[in-house]
Formats: structure tokens, sequence, C-alpha cells
């Protein structure tokens, strides 16, 4: 089956386009509102915008309220995991988050290698996993790292918001009084992370320092962390999640598929960027979890929660090679 | 209500909004390729047609409509919106099914031939769906007419590799097509 035969074939269903009709279609769009917002400044970049999707989707996925006696209430905390796919228009057009409030870290994360599995351990209180054997190409040699507990404060802010909205000459929608009150508090880790063939340690600089982690991921990488936690002194689940989704630049598909998630509460998103991945729900040890297929040639990685921590399997491997590391974990 | 929600109120009223000239210029340029690249990948006209309108919403929201890269954005926009489409089409099966049997029943010369071509278009697709992304991606916009060089602009590569890059990704499609059979 050559070139020319497959062209011919996926033409045979053609029919014509009416440049006419879809030009009316689009000012119809455009006059209901889907465009008619906030654009982002042409300068975000795509991994900046990667980072705020991954901020925006963990916080605002779905949240519920368990209620406690103190002022603050857990409202989100995950039990599994979901995809969800980003179009570069979705990151470039995503809230700032910056703009809408005040983030103050509480408690900075710290990393460093440990000397042993159980030093590890008994650092986070986590017991690291390991593979019952590695793929081919993926060397046993192996570095541990050990990753403190974080926690930070997002303080909604009113005047914060129409101040940066009215630099570029838009108003988003009201602030909640509710919301504009409150004060979220967020908290991560404490993580084991080990990794395969090569060092990961975010201080260094691959530019200068030999011993960082070269372009890409290395060969494996083993990540468990405690399951993220938001709680929060006074906007409710609903509140939070309906002024979230109404914000400019939260395209109705990403709307949509955020409201489809059957447990929002308790599920954490996984962003999906659809030019640059693939995601789709798989079962690791019985577990639902998210493989992420990466085509650019990087590397894929596979999430799931279980035993309340975050897992995460990554590396230049192929699928299924992942997921046999992911199910040998022990 | 304030003079804001005002605007918004009489925008949301009028059946279309203005759009700027050059965005309208581009539009009529570009919108019959962009849906061309998506039926390629999708054979649903209508489900190509959604892609499109999609990949020139979001070039409105995120970039200038007179930029020299625009062409190449929605091409590659198209692209990929299709791909996403083909791989989470749930009763593609059916659909397809449903499509050969009203063309069938239609045809005229041969509805045998007809039934045929249908399943090797259905095999074809679906291999597309499997195999790489920046593959898929390459192919969807050559089969679509598009030139070495617009291909290459849309997938961000030099034009001189192209030709490498087309058929290492025949080669895997071709692979995938004779797996399904």
């Amino acid at each position: 089956m050559d070139e020319t035969k497959l062209e011919r074939l996926l033409a045979e269903d053609e029919r014509p386009v009416d440049t006419a009709a879809g030009l009316r279609r689009f000012r119809g769009s455009i006059a209901l509102g889907n465009a008619e917002a906030y654009r982002a400044p042409a300068r975000r970049r795509w991994t900046q915008g990667l980072a705020a999707a991954a901020a925006v989707a963990a916080l605002f996925a779905g949240l519920t309220i368990t209620g406690v006696a103190d002022s603050f209430f857990t409202i989100f905390q995950p039990r599994q995991v979901a995809p969800v796919s980003i179009g570069r228009a979705d990151l470039t057009g995503l809230p700032d988050l910056s703009q809408y409030g005040t983030l103050t870290i509480v408690t900075h994360p710290a990393y460093r290698q440990a000397a042993t599995v159980d030093q590890a351990r008994a650092d986070t209180g986590i017991a690291p996993l390991s593979p019952a054997a590695l793929p081919a190409g993926v060397p046993a040699d192996s570095r541990i790292y050990a990753v403190s507990r974080g926690e930070a404060t997002f303080r909604f802010d009113e005047a914060k918001l129409a101040a940066a909205a009215g630099q570029v000459s838009r108003t988003p929608p009201p602030m909640p009084p509710a919301i504009a009150a409150s004060t979220l508090n967020v908290s991560g880790g404490p993580a084991v992370v080990q990794s395969y063939g090569g060092s990961f340690d975010p201080k260094l600089d691959p530019k200068s320092d030999p011993r960082a982690m070269p372009a890409g991921l290395p060969a494996l990488l083993i990540a468990q962390s405690k399951a993220p936690v938001v709680r929060s002194d006074g906007a409710t689940v609903d509140e939070l999640r309906a002024y979230m989704l109404a914000q400019p630049g939260i395209s109705p598909e990403l709307a949509a598929q955020i409201r489809a998630i059957g447990d929002p509460a308790q599920t954490l998103l996984i962003p999906i960027p659809m030019d640059l991945a693939s995601g789709r729900s798989v079962t690791v040890r019985g577990t639902r979890g998210v493989f992420v297929g990466d085509s650019t040639g990087i590397g894929s990685a596979v999430v799931w929660v279980a035993d309340g921590n975050v897992n995460v399997v990554a590396g230049s491997l192929a699928e299924k090679d992942l997921l046999a590391v992911a199910d040998s974990l022990r | 209500m304030g003079a804001k929600a005002l605007e918004l109120q009489s925008l949301s009223t009028r059946r279309e909004a203005t759009v700027p000239v050059a965005f309208e210029r581009l539009f009529e340029r570009e919108y019959a390729r962009v849906v061309r690249i998506a039926q390629r990948v999708l054979g649903d006209a209508s489900l190509a047609e959604d892609v499109a309108q999609e990949a020139f919403m979001s070039l409105y929201r995120s970039h200038p409509a007179d930029a020299a890269y625009a062409g190449a954005w929605l091409h590659a926009a198209a692209a990929h919106g299709a791909l996403n489409a083909l791989r989470g089409r749930k009763r593609r099966t059916a659909r397809e099914l449903a499509d050969t049997a009203e063309r069938v029943d239609s045809a005229i010369a041969d509805p045998e031939r007809e039934a045929v071509q249908a399943e090797e278009r259905r095999r074809v697709r679906a291999a597309l769906s499997r195999i790489p992304v920046k593959s898929a991606t390459v192919l969807a916009l050559r089969y679509s007419g598009l030139s070495y060089a617009e291909v290459a602009a849309a997938a961000g590569t030099k034009t001189d590799q192209i030709g490498t890059i087309l058929r290492r990704a025949e080669d895997a499609l071709r692979k995938e097509v004779m797996r399904d059979g």
C-alpha cells in the first residue's frame, strides 16, 4: 500500500466544504462568548501552562467537605487518578493563579539523597517499592532520594485580580464573597524517589554539572508521595469549582471533562497535553491508573493512587515495559 | 447590571459577532484545507468540521491571525485534533459500519467493492490511531495534499528531513495495518 493509494483511500469519504457556512458558525460561537474572554498573553509558555494546568486540576477538579471542628476542613484528598486532555489553547488560556491571590510557602520541601532504602523509609515514613526485575537496557545502579513534606497557603485577593484584569482591559467574573475571604492550605509529600540509570536532583544544573540529569528522564524513575491534601477555611466545594470553571480561558471542553469526573472530590486529574502525549486509563496492581505516552521521545509515565500514596513510574521505556515494572513493584 | 455585563448580554443576543478582518481572511484561506485534514483522518465530515472549528477557535484565542506561522499552526492543530478524536471515538466501529451500509445501499456501481474499500479505510484509520502521534501527524498532513514544505512547517521539522520522516511513518503505518489484517 503506497502513499498514493493511502491518500486516495482516505480521500474517498470526502465531502465539499462550505467555508462561508463555517465562518458563520464560527462567528456564532464568538457571539455566544466561547472566545470573548481573557486572552492569555502570547508569551506564556507551554511548560508554564502545563504546571498551571496541574495546579488548577489538583485544586479545582472537584471538591468536597468532610467537616472538622477546626477552622480548616479538608476539601480534596485523592484516592484515584483520571486523565484530562489539555489542548495547547487550554494551557495558554488557563487563568494565571498568581493573579487571583497570594501564594505563601509555609514549609519548603527538602530534597536529599538517602544512603540506603532504610534511611529513606525512616526519613519519610514511606516504604520504597522495588521492581521484581528491570527491563533490558535499564542499569541496576540506582539512587534513592527522600523529599520532606511541603506546605503552602493560597489566599484569594479580589483587589489583586481586579488590578491584573485592568492591565489587559478585561473583566473576569466577579469573585464571590465567600471565595474572596478564603484561604486554602495545600500540603504534599513526603516522598521517595528512586532513579535508575542517572541521577535526579532538581538542584543540579544540567548545563554545568555532569552529574545532573541529562536531557529527558533517567532510564527509570519510581516516585511515591503521600497524596496531596487541600483544606479550606471558608469557600465550599461548589463555590470554588463553579467559580474556577467559569473563568475566562477555561474552555467549554475542559470544563465538561472536569465536570464529568465521577468522583471529583477524591480524583487527582492528570493533565495530558494533547500535542505532546496521549493518555489513557490502565490497571496497575488492580488499581485504576493513568498511562501518559509521550510523543516527543522523552519518555512515558504511569500514575496511580494506592494506600494513600500517589505513585509514578516513568522512563524512556516502551509502554509494556513500563507497565510491567509498575505491576511488579513490591 | 454593569456596563460590561450589558455588553456581554448584547453580544449573546446577536446571531453572529464580528471578527477581525485579518482573521476572516485567514479563515477563508485555510478553512477548507483544515477541514480536509481532519476529514482524511476521521472519515466523518461533521466531526471534521467540529475539529476545524476548534482549531480556529484555539488560534483565535491565543495567536495573531497575521502571524507567518498561522497556517502551519492550524494544519498541525487539525491533525492533532482529528487524531485525538479518532483515538477517543468509542463507537467507531458501529459508526463506520453504519456509514458503510448507507454508502453501499446508495452505491450504483459495485457494492461489494465499496464494502471492501470501506474496510480498508477502517483498517488504515485504526492503524493511524495506534502509531506514534508524530508519525500519524505527518502522515495525516501529507495525505491531505500538503506539500513537503507545508508538512515540515506544521510538524516543526526541516523540509529536507521530512522525506525520511514520512517514509518511516509509512513503514510504521503499513506494519500496523498488516497487524490488524
